[in-house]
């Protein structure tokens, strides 16, 4: 019940946005969230919960090392 | 294959148990088939994180009853359609005529409530730390636009108490994978305190396969240690999104609540503040949990005690098409995800 889909944001009407969703457009909640057309961000049940960090922070080699080096 | 996937392979170390506690996870793990590419000595324990299979029966049976009062309309996500309470579903009582309507996001409610003004709509509100924020956005909403025929029947649970319980409980587990999109609302540092107390690694993660097998590997590397990792940075923050927490505090406080196959544990649960107690259905005091099938096993399932494979009724009598128990209903369930992947 918590998946949440990754989607790009089309357009901001004040606490509503639209985000592509692989060319769905739906229609979510942004009331939670600072956002701009463009950002990446986290779906979850109709409403945005997150905007996801610009660079490719989950990069699975940076990751493995972190964890190497504790 | 990366280096760590050829040391998950190869492992051949003390076993290790290790703990997925979101139905995200589980699903993942088994659509993937993850389990099949780690050595025999790391094992995965499915755990309580599917909402709707930890709910217990007299709530099921309390939305069965709203659904056939007069001018009341139960609104759900379609997972809980199908669960039955103590003998019905809501599908069932729709078919005796009850008004069961299925949504995709609690503000859907706002149409539905605003387009018939007679009926009073109840959210079957459900969940864990990431659902919780949108029930109250649909409150605020509700007060902002003056719709005032919208209430919530909740069951609504958080994840370190019920952790708690399974490490004080249960124990025998060396690792959690700790849920991903919970964490994003609450912070990676909520499971900061349980990490410590048991000395039992935390890695919250991402849902990708790839994902789900670094932050196993981070768990076997870290066996007895206190460590929250965040390998899910691209969302997760250690403090998580505090609008989010805020507008959750605003309406919902902390509670006692009624797990399946745990009972009741203290301070588990979200319910609505006593000043919010008009958007109430009559949440409180739903703890009893009666199965219609006694030999069901969902309730060691759930925790770990066991696997779906050692339930007697797994495969035969339980499957997606005749379900004997929550964890056999939902797409997050353990025993539906363990029986359409053919996980071992």
């Amino acid at each position: 019940m918590c998946v949440a889909m990754p989607g790009r944001v089309v357009k901001v009407d004040g606490t509503k946005a639209e985000v592509d969703f692989s060319g769905n457009l739906v229609r979510a909640e942004a009331g939670l969230v600072k956002i701009k057309p463009g950002d990446y961000v986290l779906v979850h049940a109709g409403c945005i919960l997150q905007v996801m960090s610009e660079e490719d922070s989950n990069n699975l080699m940076d990751l493995f090392k972190e964890i190497e080096s504790l | 294959m990366t280096e760590y996937q050829a040391y998950l392979k190869n492992y051949d170390g003390e076993p290790v148990r290790l703990m997925e506690v979101c139905g995200t996870h589980t699903a993942e793990i088994s659509h993937s088939g993850i389990a099949s590419v780690l050595s025999p000595n790391i094992r995965l324990i499915s755990g309580p994180g599917c909402p709707v299979c930890v709910t217990v029966t007299s709530y099921i049976d309390r939305l069965v009853a709203l659904s056939l009062e007069p001018n009341h309309v139960v609104v759900s996500f379609g997972d809980l359609l199908r669960v039955k309470g103590s003998s019905q579903s809501l599908n069932d009582a729709k078919a005796l005529g009850g008004q069961v309507r299925m949504v995709y996001s609690p503000m859907d409610v706002l149409k539905l409530a605003d387009a018939e003004p007679e009926q009073i709509f109840v959210f079957a509100a459900v969940g864990f730390e990431t659902t919780t924020p949108v029930y109250a956005l649909l409150l605020e909403e509700a007060q902002k636009t003056g719709i005032q025929n919208i209430r919530l029947l909740t069951s609504l649970k958080t994840m370190p108490p019920v952790i708690d319980w399974v490490c004080a409980n249960q124990g025998g587990i060396d690792g959690f994978l700790a849920p991903g999109h919970v964490s994003v609302i609450t912070g990676s540092s909520m499971f900061e305190p349980l990490a410590q107390t048991y000395s039992i690694p935390f890695a919250v993660s991402g849902f990708e396969p790839q994902q789900i097998l670094l932050s196993i590997y981070a768990l076997v590397r870290r066996r007895g240690k206190g460590d929250v990792m965040n390998l899910y940075p691209s969302a997760v923050t250690a403090e998580g999104n505090k609008a989010a927490q805020r507008v959750v505090n605003q309406y919902f406080e902390s509670c006692d609540a009624a797990w399946r196959g745990m009972g009741v544990i203290a301070e588990s649960g979200m319910c609505l503040r006593a000043e919010y107690a008009e958007f109430d259905a009559g949440s409180m005091n739903l703890t009893d949990d009666r199965s219609a099938n006694p030999n069901c096993r969902c309730a060691k399932v759930l925790t770990g005690a066991i696997s779906p494979h050692e339930c007697p009724l797994f495969g035969s009598q339980c499957t997606p098409q005749i379900p004997q128990g929550a964890c056999m209903v939902s797409t997050e369930g353990s025993c539906y995800q363990y029986y359409v992947n053919h996980r071992k």
